[in-house]
């Protein structure tokens, strides 16, 4: 239940609240759930970004790099021995 | 004999079950898709959840402005401030196109053509919005062309449409991470390229040898030459040729409401 309304938050604090906010409860949830950071970071360049506005939709690029390392560390932590 | 293998190891999904964070991630890609393959639906959908957060906001700073009479007067002198630079820089706008005409043309210009344009209200502004856009609910139906110039109040420009569909729109604003835009600064007029930073800022680059102190007006064309902002601060750094002028909007672009929206000509440029 935690896991689903900090998804929830994540996703509306992209529209209501500024995007620090946003991102800090991306990064929060990223223990939790690796997969939030890149999708809120995705969801958040599909309704802000403009190729105008930048070469790179950061939010996206930033959320897979916090995904990525959060499916490393987690994937050494389950790390075990073979028997 | 003992049979060797490797433990499971699957962080996407669980054993049981897809995690919030796959449907999350599922629920972000189907709204990138609706994005590309129908805008006007997407903004459709989000344009209530926009107006949501804009009534949130509006009704959390009456609710906080409430508690004490300094607040309200605090507030309404901040407003009062806002109304006074915005007719100090419509003031300056027409000083400056009267300075000009009259040094062109030799005597008092009266015309002021072109003025019209198209009122849009904002949906999503900085800082909600990351990269210095804007997204406004009127689009290619009400008139809005891609290029057309972006005002605020007292006609101070702001940025230029980038993206249009049928009944919205986004303004990519001059402060804007690396937007770059030609404009002038100071009393001598000096050509300069101003580069957006994100947040509001922007910056500009002259040489040392130029006089141009803090508190010069900077402006951009637009309808001859318009009030985009003042400079703050200038870094100088004595090893290098030139230095840097740190440049604070004219408009305060967290709290604008509404924009004009007017065709200056711009999609004309290569």
């Amino acid at each position: 239940m935690m896991r689903a309304a900090l998804s929830i938050l994540a996703f509306v604090s992209v529209i209501f609240f500024p995007w620090p906010f946003a991102v800090l409860l991306a990064l929060l949830s990223v223990g939790v759930e690796p997969l939030l950071p890149l999708a809120v970071g995705l969801f958040a360049d599909t309704l802000y970004y403009t190729p105008s506005a930048g070469t790179v939709p950061l939010f996206t690029l930033f959320g897979a790099a916090a995904t990525a390392t959060a499916l490393f560390v987690r994937s050494r932590l389950r790390a075990s021995i073979m028997r | 004999m003992k049979k060797t293998f490797l433990a499971k190891r699957n962080a996407l999904f669980s054993s049981t079950d897809i995690s919030w964070g796959a449907y999350a991630l599922i629920f972000a890609v189907l709204m990138l898709c609706l994005r590309f393959l129908a805008p006007n639906l997407f903004w459709h959908a989000f344009a209530p959840a926009f107006r949501a957060a804009d009534a949130l906001a509006a009704q959390s700073h009456a609710f906080l402005q409430s508690f004490s009479d300094a607040a309200i007067l605090a507030a309404q002198n901040e407003q009062l401030s806002e109304e006074n630079a915005a007719l100090i820089r419509e003031n300056q706008t027409l000083l400056k196109r009267t300075v000009d005409l009259e040094a062109l043309l030799g005597s008092p210009e009266s015309a002021s053509a072109g003025v019209s344009g198209i009122l849009a209200g904002i949906l999503a502004r900085p800082p909600e919005s990351p990269y210095d856009t804007l997204v406004l609910a009127a689009g290619s139906n009400t008139g809005v062309v891609l290029g057309m110039g972006a005002f605020a109040a007292g006609g101070v420009p702001i940025g230029v449409v980038s993206e249009v569909t049928a009944d919205f729109s986004r303004v990519t604003l001059f402060s804007s991470p690396s937007v770059r835009t030609s404009g002038w600064v100071g009393q001598a007029d000096l050509p300069l390229t101003i580069i957006g930073e994100g947040a509001g800022a922007m910056s500009a680059t002259i040489a040392r040898g130029e006089s141009v102190i803090e508190g010069d007006k900077v402006f951009a064309s637009g309808p001859g030459m318009l009030p985009i902002g003042t400079v703050v601060r200038i870094d100088s750094d004595p090893s290098t040729p030139s230095m840097t002028l740190r440049i604070m909007p004219a408009q305060n672009l967290f709290s604008i409401a509404w924009v004009m929206l007017r065709d200056t000509g711009a999609a004309l440029l290569p």
